[in-house]
């Protein structure tokens, strides 16, 4: 639905965090199993990374899925055709 | 050229003062030219600077072989002003504000330093790091006007005489005094100056009156340097005086504007702060004399000194001026001065990395103290003059008329040292060197000029400063203008200036009245207003006021804007139908400028600047070739762009009559500089003993 | 005779001086662009305050990067690159013509908040985009129930300013009409914002036009290399800065007072990961949204990475490079990243609180570190309809800012009068502002006595009083009410902000900013007696308010609004501050005789340093500290008149 990413209702608790999603791989750089997915922003903007968490070698950087909801709130029309004014 | 710098002539009649100099004190050397009103001769030389500047003066006019008394006039440039202030040896100055307002110095507009320390946590606005007036000197009276110059709270002379005895009891020996709004009513100033000056009469007070314009941060600090300076500068000028005096001088002694005018003693003293520097004013005087004579009226001058690089654009062989000049951040002058902006690339500076790692010439430099490596006074670090002593643009033997035998080993082996951090060869980093100097100067050009709507490839080149020939070649190439004027003795351009400045007094009045045909008369009489004063003052003076005749300009904005822009307009008076056609001329001024003109908002006119301009009768010079041949040998040098060296001839400039060429590559050497002539270029010498630099002349064009 | 140089490869490996000469010429392209910007704009805002900023985007294979910028704020640095990969996200590329201009001011698209707008115009080459140049500022006013873009005690974006995905305000350089209708039919100062959309848009006709000569002079591979040079460069020198920090989680936690709704306090909380020459900047376990405006959407993402800048790579050009080396963590629904509908156009103290958190965080892993600065603007908006002879009717909007202090760093005292690292805010001419605006800056100097106590202090406070000649409406943003910018290395924290309401204003009578007669607290913490008291008072006693976050408040003609903003935090022990620099500062009205004897141990007597006085009081203090029963006071002035 076009509309169903719009408006979302305050957290319920008093402080929030972002959660890192274990990852069964290895670090390609320094071998390490400690490695997670979770989103952030880099240089561009909202990305999805999974990352070592030992030494932060970037395993792969990605655009969000729908379900990642990252960020939350998105275009109503963005699959929409463009009209000549947007 | 008939140029005998170190002997008198025999010939030349010693009995009447018929010499007119020009005398331009730099930080290393005193620079003289002296023109022989008659004859025509021309006489240059240059002395070692002094700390006490009139000695250095009168010890240059000796090394031409002049007495004083032979001189008729005096056009003098000097640096006591701008030293006071960059080594804060000024005069202890107190100031008074209006209560609130003490602190205008510090606040310093409040912005940080664009540039290398823009993020820089450390970074403290200089006036916080280096005072000019320190907070305890500092003293908020009660009085305060409205934007109508009504007052809201009427001045409280006790307020005034209290600050005034504590100063004095500081021992104080010069006031600065800038209440805010003043420009509009200056009774509150006018009253506070009375009171000082019962209370401390020996001091020296400053108001606002010496340029009553808008802003009040501009405002306080142009009168606070002044009110720093003025005392050395007033100081100095009167001990010239009596210096020249005692030596039996009776002609006339003019001083250099940063207007780009001269301005006789009395006129100087009144605002010292506007003498602060001279020699990038003088050298854009010499231009405006060149554009008009030459067949180029449109010049883009390059003046590459030392340590920096001045920059200016001359339109029609009329003076470029702005209104705000930045000397430290936060350290604003405001006023009419010569449109001069500088890089910190100049001879001397050091070849060291950027931020980023990468070849950059500048901003610090070796100075002149220990200078470059290869003058073997102790420098290790490369400059722009190593580079250009490996590439063989700098001659050892040629150098400063054999002045100083340059040690071109020593510049390789200290380029070798910087090179290895880029894995890069000595020849390979001087190359790189002299590229990026260049470049940044024609950015620097680029600036001024293409950035403001100018086709420069209407325009010529024109180096001064020793340093400036030998990149000028390479400057032209980068911004696309094809013709390089080298003047003769490009490194004594700025006193050469001095001797064509005509006399030029800038005097200027906030308004803020529409500009609007309605308005006309408002407008006109306060022009006629600054007018009738300068000319009194200046008949005053003793000057020649019936050769006098004024220039005008409007500082316009649209209403309800904060950045008025500079206009000069024409002199006659102004009618309504003269503002009818101003109106227009503003708006496609801004479209230019500024991508956009917003036709129904009304004009604001802040600000009318007059000039007073009395012109100088320009003497002729008398200009003969050396004798013999100009050839003088082949060298090897490296050019840019070029895969290796290339063997080019050396020809000696002040043997080169009217007429001949020399084709590129080629080297021109003279006394105090050398010019590089590229490949696919010719140099000719024109009747003026200029050197044109264009490019060749093919069989297929 | 022939001298002789050499013959060697003048074509040596090495730095590539072309493409550094293009890189700088993109720096001057934006430079002309910011100039022209600021010399043509109307408001105050952009002319003199400077919230304005100018960015070149380069294409590429991922998206939008920035190659080179020039700040009027630093903010503005950091979030750009963000924008317009939103922007572009949304924008149909192949319907761009060449002179479209896109318009948006949306905060979940990467905005300060609504009232920061930001125009792109595309570049096309051969028919291409190639290059997105972005003009950005502080519009006066964009409609809602609150004037001038801060809406205190709004609890959604729909009470909040205008706010606009990407809409085409120009197409072929003809101003879309509907665009333009909008945003000036619901506007209180339509002649000042409609005179900064065209100075906006003239900077990027005219930044433009200079792109396409450097194009046109260094051919657009070898500019687009330049581009990529250059945030190659930056990014390569910020891992250096990076790397140079211990591997280590680095945590730390700061406040924001409250958000002008409730007064729980907002905790801001950090940890900084470093690992080798990369970073993470995670902001898990802050605070969640506060009812109030107090938070922001997304911006914090770029905004908390001018901290690293400071701290490790000060000198290179901000741009994408910048940012590569971090990945920010921000919690979806925080304090950092609200979700809509909830407001969050007051981003003016969350921003500086963003960075005093991590440069405090990173101070723990780093010798050369400095004191909090201010961390609060102590923001003012003016507005209203003028009711002077010759200008009756006149709808008017003006701002002041207080300025405030950085705090000291290893090396020296911290600046006076500079506003917080978000801005770089320029004052304005106030002789002009008193011709358009029926205000009076009746004092605006530092305060005594107001910047944090360290062995390098922070820079000072400063007291700020505005007078109004016609009724004029007032919105206010502070923080930092409570304590001060903290210190660091064991140096004191900065005095807090105080404000007051002082009627029928005579500067005759009302000239000495310690004098209280006459003087109603608007904000604060005080004492009985109504002194400001950060140590013993208690907050909001006998105040107007208890926030520092308020709207709509009216000064009436003749009446007056004084604020004090306090000072930067200090570094280091100011016990071993060189008791001459203490005196030179009393000479100076910096710090009172009794706040030497307070804060740095030092005792004076008719201006002179009484050593063995000094010696004691320090030994006492000393000992003091290290049973616990003393601290380095939070600054604060304290020879108050009643």
């Amino acid at each position: 639905m076009a509309t169903d990413r719009l408006m979302f209702p305050r957290p319920q608790t008093a402080r929030v965090s972002v959660e890192r999603t274990p990852v069964e791989s290895q670090c390609p750089s320094c071998g390490s199993r400690d490695v997670a997915r979770y989103p952030v922003s880099n240089h561009l903007g909202p990305r999805m990374v999974v990352k070592c968490q030992t030494c932060f070698t970037r395993l792969s950087v990605t655009r969000a899925e729908p379900e990642d909801m990252w960020p939350a709130w998105r275009s109503p029309t963005r699959d929409w055709p463009a009209s000549r004014v947007g | 050229m008939t140029t005998h710098p170190d002997i008198a002539d025999p010939g030349v009649e010693s009995s009447t003062a018929a010499w007119v100099v020009g005398i331009d004190v730099g930080g290393t050397f005193t620079d003289i030219i002296a023109l022989h009103r008659r004859t025509g001769e021309v006489r240059d030389g240059k002395v070692l600077s002094t700390p006490q500047q009139e000695e250095g003066v009168l010890a240059s006019i000796a090394a031409v072989g002049l007495e004083v008394r032979e001189v008729a006039e005096i056009v003098h440039g000097h640096t006591v002003g701008i030293n006071a202030l960059l080594s804060r040896a000024g005069e202890r100055t107190g100031l008074i504000a209006t209560r609130g307002h003490q602190d205008l110095l510090d606040i310093g507009r409040m912005h940080r330093e664009f540039g290398d320390r823009f993020y820089d946590p450390t970074w403290l606005r200089p006036h916080q790091e280096r005072p000019i007036i320190p907070r305890e000197l500092r003293f908020g009276v009660l009085e305060r006007m409205r934007y109508d110059g009504s007052a809201l709270t009427p001045l409280d002379a006790d307020s005034v005489r209290e600050a005034a005895r504590e100063l004095a009891r500081q021992g104080v020996r010069s006031v600065a005094v800038c209440l805010v709004n003043s420009y509009t009513n200056d009774e509150h100033e006018r009253r506070a100056a009375e009171i000082l000056a019962e209370e401390l009469p020996d001091a020296y007070v400053q108001t606002s009156a010496l340029y009553p314009v808008t802003k009040e941060h501009e405002r306080t600090t142009t009168v606070a340097l002044d009110a720093y300076v003025g005392p050395r500068v007033v100081g100095y000028l009167d001990r010239l005086e009596s210096g020249l005096v005692e030596r039996g001088f009776g002609g006339t002694l003019w001083i250099m504007m940063m207007n780009g005018g001269v301005a006789t003693v009395a006129d100087a003293g009144r605002a010292p702060v506007f003498q602060l520097v001279s020699g990038p004013v003088g050298g854009v005087s010499g231009s405006i004399r060149l554009a008009n004579e030459g067949a180029t009226p449109d010049l883009l001058t390059i003046d590459v000194g030392g340590t920096s690089t001045d920059v200016a654009a001359i339109r029609g062989g009329q003076t470029p001026l702005t209104d705000l000049w930045t000397l430290e951040t936060g350290l604003t002058l405001t006023m009419p001065l010569v449109d001069v902006e500088s890089i910190g690339s100049g001879a001397g500076s050091l070849i060291r990395p950027n931020a980023l790692g990468n070849v950059a010439v500048g901003p610090a430099s070796a100075g002149s103290d220990p200078g470059p490596v290869c003058y073997g006074r102790g420098g290790t670090e490369p400059t722009l003059t190593d580079a250009c002593a490996l590439l063989g643009v700098l001659q050892p033997d040629l150098f400063a008329n054999g002045a100083i035998e340059l040690d071109v080993d020593a510049s390789r082996a200290a380029l070798e040292r910087t090179a290895s951090q880029w894995g890069m060869s000595a020849i390979g980093l001087a190359a790189a060197a002299y590229e990026v100097a260049c470049q940044d100067i024609a950015a620097k050009v680029r600036t001024i000029s293409v950035y403001r709507g100018l086709d420069v490839r209407e325009f010529a080149l024109q180096p001064s400063g020793s340093a400036g020939p030998m990149l000028a070649d390479r400057v032209a190439r980068i911004l696309g203008v094809r013709k390089v004027v080298v003047p003769r003795s490009p490194g004594q351009f700025s006193a050469l200036g001095l001797l064509r400045t005509d006399l030029r007094v800038t005097r200027a009045q906030s308004i803020m009245t529409p500009l609007d045909p309605a308005c006309a008369e408002s407008i006109e009489a306060a022009f006629a207003t600054l007018e009738d004063r300068v000319h009194d003052e200046l008949k005053g003076q003793g000057a020649d006021v019936t050769r006098l005749h004024f220039e005008r300009a409007i500082f316009a904005m649209y209403r309800g804007q904060t950045w008025d822009n500079r206009m000069p307009i024409p002199p006659a008076s102004l009618t309504a139908e003269g503002v009818q056609e101003l109106v227009p001329a503003f708006h496609a001024y801004y479209e230019e400028h500024y991508g956009f003109a917003a036709r129904e908002i009304p004009v604001v006119v802040s600000t009318v600047e007059v000039t007073a301009v009395i012109p100088r009768e320009q003497a002729r010079f008398e200009l003969v070739p050396d004798e013999g041949a100009a050839f003088l040998r082949t060298a090897e040098l490296v050019l840019p762009g070029a895969a290796g060296p290339v063997e080019v001839g050396i020809h000696v400039r002040e043997r080169l009559a009217p007429g001949e060429q020399v084709p590129g590559p080629a080297l021109v050497t003279e006394k105090f500089a050398t010019t590089v002539v590229l490949p696919g270029r010719t140099a000719h010498v024109d009747d003026d003993l200029n050197l044109i630099i264009e490019p060749q002349i093919t069989a297929e064009s | 005779m022939t001298t002789t140089t050499p013959a060697t490869d003048t074509s040596a490996t090495g730095p590539d001086v072309e493409l550094d000469i293009l890189r700088y010429g993109l720096i001057e392209v934006a430079r002309e662009m910011l100039d022209s910007l600021m010399r043509s704009a109307f408001s105050p805002i952009c002319r003199d305050i400077l919230d304005c900023t100018v960015v070149i985007h380069m294409r590429t294979d991922e998206g939008w990067e920035v190659a080179a910028l020039w700040e009027g704020c630093m903010q503005h640095a950091f979030v750009a690159p963000h924008i317009a990969n939103f922007l572009m996200d949304d924008w149909d590329i192949d319907t761009m013509q060449p002179g479209d201009v896109v318009f948006t001011n949306d905060p979940w698209r990467g905005s300060l908040h609504q009232a920061d707008v930001n125009l792109f115009r595309p570049v096309f080459v051969n028919g291409r985009v190639e290059f997105l140049l972005q003009s950005t500022s502080h519009l006066v006013d964009l409609g809602g129930p609150i004037p001038g873009g801060f809406s205190n005690g709004a609890q959604s974006h729909f009470e909040e300013q205008l706010k606009l995905p990407p809409t085409l305000l120009y197409a072929n350089d003809v101003a879309v009409r509907p665009t333009f209708n909008f945003l000036l039919e619901n506007n209180r100062v339509p002649h000042l914002v409609l005179g900064d959309l065209r100075a906006l848009h003239g900077c990027l006709v005219v930044g433009e036009r200079q792109l396409q000569d450097l194009i046109a002079r260094g051919g657009l591979d070898d500019v687009r290399a330049a581009g990529r040079y250059a945030i190659d460069a930056t990014e390569a020198s910020m891992r250096r800065g990076i790397a140079s920090i211990p591997d280590g989680d680095y945590s730390a936690e700061d406040f924001l007072d409250e958000d002008g709704v409730t007064d729980e306090p907002i905790p801001v909380a950090v940890t900084v990961k470093v690992r080798g020459d990369s970073m993470e900047i995670d902001f898990s376990g802050s605070a969640r949204q506060p009812l109030g405006n107090s938070s922001t959407a997304w911006c914090e993402a770029g905004r908390c990475i001018e901290a690293v800048k400071l701290m490790v790579d000060p000198s290179t050009p901000v741009n994408s490079g910048t940012l590569k080396p971090i990945d920010v963590l921000l919690p979806a629904g925080s304090v950092v990243q609200t979700l809509p509908p909830s407001s969050a156009s007051s981003h003016a103290d969350i921003g500086p609180r963003v960075i005093n958190v991590v440069t405090q965080a990173l101070g723990q892993a780093t010798e050369e570190s400095f004191a909090c600065d201010t961390g609060t603007a102590v923001y003012i908006g003016f507005s209203g309809i003028d009711t002077r002879t010759g200008h009756k009717g006149t709808p008017w909007g003006a701002y002041g800012l207080a300025g405030g202090g950085w705090g000291g760093t290893w090396k020296e005292d911290g600046v006076s009068f500079c506003v917080t690292p978000i801005g770089n805010c320029r004052t304005s001419v106030q002789e002009h502002v008193e011709i358009e605006s029926p205000l009076v800056v009746a004092q605006h100097e530092m305060l005594i006595d107001t910047a944090g106590a360290g062995r390098f202090r922070g820079g000072l406070g400063s007291v700020y009083t505005i007078m109004a000649e016609s009724d004029t409406l007032v919105t206010v943003v502070a923080d930092r009410l409570r304590r001060g910018a903290a210190g660091a290395n064991g140096g004191g924290p900065g005095a807090p902000a105080v404000g007051w309401y002082i009627a029928g204003f005579d500067l005759a009578e009302h000239g000495d900013p310690m004098n209280l007669r006459g003087a109603e607290p608007l904000f604060g913490v005080f004492d009985e007696q109504g002194r400001p008291d950060p140590v013993h008072g208690e907050f909001g006693r006998g105040a107007r308010y208890t926030t520092g976050k308020f709207s709509n408040l009216v000064i009436k003609a003749g009446d007056a609004i004084r604020l004090i903003i306090g000072g930067g935090g200090g570094w280091g022990d100011p016990l071993a501050r060189e008791p001459e620099r203490v005196r030179q500062d009393v000479r100076n009205r910096l710090v009172s005789v009794e706040g030497a004897r307070l804060s740095y141990g030092v005792v004076l007597a008719n201006g002179e340093i009484d050593t063995a006085a000094t010696g004691a009081r320090r030994a006492e203090l000393t000992a003091a500290r290290d049973a616990g029963t003393w601290e380095v006071p939070i600054a604060a002035p304290l020879e108050w008149t009643l």
